[in-house]
């Protein structure tokens, strides 16, 4: 990925420039990332509001029919919010992406009011006085209820965030990036407005921009509008616990077809750094691509599941196997996915399923700056890290993990929180 | 021996074009090439889909297939009497999958490494069936946790719900992956008689985008393609016309937001839309229900959907339903609204500022899509299924007119041709309004 360039704009914001020739779009995404904090629920239900509310108005377009007419007249140029974690940061993401000048059938100009859109949305939203428009607050605090409340049937969002409340119950990692629903009920239009200004002041910010430009244009006109702001941007901190201290068995029941099951891990790691490349390596062995252990043995060996995969939370420390199975055979797959863990443990595979891993992470990661959205992405984690390593140089280090830091990698994961969501059958209404 | 005639199509305003060719194998070959792109995307695939539930031969004979026949040959296909398919990829580092549509089966890689190599592994796999009844065994087990984990997902059932209601008899109203009872009769001999039919390659297409040359896809095929049968199974004749067989279903599930989907049936005359008929039905779609019309914006501030709100014009061989799904508080009310609303849209027919923003938008969208290697492949796929090519949503829509979507508009609804599918939360008794 030659033509990038990161730059600083001023006090914690920064500016990604990605040019790339062969897209015929622009797109440009914006991370804010503030502390998530155990204690502060409604501070985290308010900064979990902001995306979703600076996204669907603004001053100039009041209402999100209007907006959504003016995105129209720009070729149907997409604007999304989202919220996540990173760790133990919250992630707020405004993104936008339009079609280059050059398509435009009536020669207008796009690009250059994408940038300008979206920092309308930033600082000059639907507010009115000192507090955001009431009727746009109570829409977005219904739309997050509901969107909380339609996880519970997303059986595999649903128990993917269930097992991180379990595991994580005393560390802010298991706190909810949505928020709690009683603390979304309650925020207020001036709630809202306190938020957004603090989000200004203290969150660390990243733009990125995947266009053919230069990125000069972009960078002049956010340095005009932040250089002079009175920024004070929070620390973003993780907590890291390498070692389970004892194990959790959990068991809920649902009325569904199929159990999930769910494993959670400490990985070891004592920061993101912490031999973060093996333990990457060793995962995809284990239960990445359909060459993996868990794919090899639980799946197509035993049949026991359709799915069953490990994913590495690099900026917590922890892995998750997620399978979904039939009831009466959890007990045998958590015995059977625990296996092949030890198998690894213990030596017992070949150099050549080490190599199969270390070349798919690596042909998919080269592959990654295929999209906009691919390439933009791969600099997400930058916003708190600061690294902007590119792929061929992860490629580099993946290859060189060896045989003996992916054994010593499996033998730091210890078995956390064991969680099934159990299947209870009821007839059909 | 004469050179390979590759036909260039080009699109001046995308400034886009591929190369196809009728291979000498009877196979269809599709390229586009990506320059600055450092991967590619290769797709492989037959007109052979979850409705095809029957054998026809050319001879007119016809034998029932279990449901769900053509996803479980799929899944079989990737097995081989020595190394599977997803062995030989992992030696090579790309990332293989396989998916079944209602009318498609196809195989894909994607890689930035090794394309030589890839394009023969799929070439090669997807041409050597090796069945056994052992292995068809252990398949049962594994769709079966696949079908179960669909049972448990909101807006699949209330989809597939939606189409029992529609079609009767219409088999789009099947689940793809069949039903556990159905795939226990599948057999090694079956899928070898399914694969002899339906896998010909002159019923084939093979799609590739991305850092590529047309050279090198043409090696590959000469090498491996096997001469095909030229005679694959007809799909035969589905039109529905008949009003929906039921009107409303609903079944509880663990869910906490009720969720709903209103279809309303467009009678079909022929089996197949032309492109321009599925794009502007669409495109009234995005119009009456899409997030700039009014209709949302008073379903949005009455409660009556959330952010998960969608329309979609669904339609394939002998079938066409316009979709209304989301998730509401007050599903009956909420798909009464919309149904009133797109019923009297249809009679006073779109405005011009409304049409006009909507062909921009969709003009812009096509434009997005040509950044995606893989959803080129794929369009490169369904456009020479449906007759036509890559280009042709952009030339529609370049010269289409306001009376072209009204004259459409008109013929997309019809009172009685209206269903409602619930999915309801187990928890309370049934929201009413």
């Amino acid at each position: 990925m030659k033509d990038f360039s990161a730059m600083p704009v001023a006090s914690g914001v920064t500016f990604l420039n990605a040019r790339a020739d062969r897209f015929k779009t622009s797109l440009l995404v914006l991370q804010i990332a503030l502390p998530l904090r155990l204690g502060e629920g409604r501070q985290t239900a308010a900064n979990a509001l902001l995306p979703y509310l600076l996204h669907r108005s603004c001053a100039r377009f009041p209402t999100p029919r209007a907006m959504e007419r003016r995105l129209n007249d720009l070729y149907g140029a997409r604007l999304s919010a989202a919220v996540s974690k990173l760790g133990e940061t919250h992630l707020l993401t405004l993104q936008a992406t339009a079609i280059d000048d050059r398509f435009a059938l009536g020669g207008e100009t796009i690009t250059c009011g994408l940038l300008e859109l979206l920092l309308e949305l930033l600082l000059a939203p639907n507010l009115h006085g000192e507090a955001f428009a009431a009727d746009a607050v109570e829409l977005e605090k219904r739309l997050m209820l509901e969107r909380l409340e339609s996880e519970i049937g997303s059986k595999r969002t649903y128990v993917a965030r269930r097992i991180e409340a379990l595991m994580c119950s005393n560390e802010a990692y298991g706190l909810h990036p949505f928020g709690e629903a009683e603390n979304i009920a309650a925020l207020t239009p001036r709630d809202l407005a306190d938020a957004w200004r603090g989000m200004l002041k203290n969150s660390v910010m990243q733009f990125t921009l995947v266009s053919t430009s230069d990125g000069k244009d972009a960078f002049a006109a956010l340095q005009a509008r932040f250089a002079s702001m009175d920024r004070t941007p929070s620390a973003l901190q993780t907590q890291f616990i390498p070692t389970a201290a004892e194990q959790k068995y959990v068991r809920e029941e649902q009325t569904l077809e199929q159990a999930k099951l769910m494993l959670g891990f400490r990985a070891g790691m004592r920061d993101a750094w912490d031999h973060a490349d093996a333990a990457r390596v060793m995962l995809d062995l284990f239960g990445g691509g359909p060459y993996s252990k868990l794919f090899l043995n639980v799946r197509e060996k035993m049949s026991l599941c359709y799915y069953c995969r490990a994913t590495l939370h690099r900026y917590k420390g922890i892995v998750i196997v997620a399978s979904g199975v039939d009831s009466a055979k959890a007990e045998e797959a958590q015995t059977a996915i625990l296996a092949q863990l030890e198998d690894i443990k213990n030596g017992a595979f070949e150099q050549a399923d080490l190599d199969t891993s270390i070349r798919s992470l690596c042909d998919a990661i080269r592959s990654a700056g295929d999209t906009p959205e691919g390439l933009a992405g791969w600099y997400d984690s930058a916003v708190v890290t600061q690294d902007y390593a590119t792929p061929e140089e992860y490629c580099a280090r993946f290859s060189a993990v060896t045989r003996g830091e992916v054994i010593a990698a499996a033998n730091g994961m210890t078995l956390d929180t064991i969680y099934l969501l159990d299947a209870k059958k009821e007839v059909d209404a | 021996m004469n050179p390979p005639l590759w036909e260039t199509r080009k699109d001046d305003l995308l400034e886009e074009s591929f190369e196809r060719i009728k291979h000498s194998s009877g196979l269809e070959i599709q390229v586009l090439t990506k320059p600055g792109y450092s991967s590619c995307y290769a797709l492989f695939s037959t007109k052979y889909g979850s409705i095809d539930t029957a054998i026809t031969r050319q001879n007119g004979e016809v034998q029932i297939l279990p449901e769900g026949t053509a996803h479980f040959l799929e899944h079989k296909l990737f097995e081989s009497e020595d190394l599977d398919a997803f062995a030989r990829f992992a030696q090579t580092g790309a990332s293989a999958n396989a998916f079944t549509s209602f009318e498609v089966t196809a195989y894909e890689f994607s890689c930035a490494e090794h394309f030589e190599e890839n394009l023969e592994i799929l070439l090669d796999f997807v041409q050597s069936p090796y069945f056994t009844q052992a292995t068809v065994e252990k398949e049962q087990g594994i769709i079966g946790q696949e079908i179960r984990m669909y049972q448990d997902e909101p807006g699949w059932e209330v989809t597939f719900r939606l189409l029992r209601c529609l079609y009767d008899t219409h088999p789009v109203r099947i689940d793809i992956a069949g039903t556990e009872e159905s795939i226990a009769a599948i057999t090694a001999d079956l899928l070898h008689d399914c694969y002899r039919n339906f896998y010909d390659l002159n019923n084939m297409i093979l799609t590739i985008a991305g850092n590529v040359t047309k050279e090198t896809v043409l090696a590959a095929a000469d090498k491996l393609l096997k001469p095909a049968s030229g005679k694959p199974a007809v799909r035969r004749s589905m039109c529905d016309q008949k009003p929906p067989a039921q009107v409303r279903t609903s079944r509880k599930m663990a869910v906490a937001v009720p969720r709903f989907a209103l279809g309303i049936k467009e009678p079909l005359a022929r089996d197949e839309l032309s492109a321009k008929d599925k794009l502007v039905a669409s495109m009234a779609l995005d119009i009456l229900a899409g997030k700039s019309s009014a209709l949302y914006e008073s379903l949005l501030n009455d409660g009556l959907i959330n952010a998960g709100f969608g329309s979609e014009y669904f339609c394939g061989h002998g079938y066409a339903c316009s979709m209304f799904e989301g998730e509401s508080k007050r599903p009956e009310e909420a798909a009464a609204r919309i149904e009133a609303a797109v019923l009297q849209a249809a009679k006073e027919g779109i405005g011009e500022e409304d049409f006009l923003l909507a062909r921009k938008k969709y003009y812009g969208r096509v434009v997005m899509e040509f950044n995606d290697i893989e959803s080129l492949a794929r369009e490169m796929t369904e456009s020479y299924f449906g007759g036509g090519d890559l280009f042709e949503s952009a030339q529609i829509l370049r010269s289409l007119t306001l009376d072209d979507m009204n004259t459409r508009l008109a013929a997309m609804f019809r009172a009685d041709f209206a269903a409602l599918s619930l999915i309801l939360p187990i928890e309370t008794t049934e929201v009413t309004t």
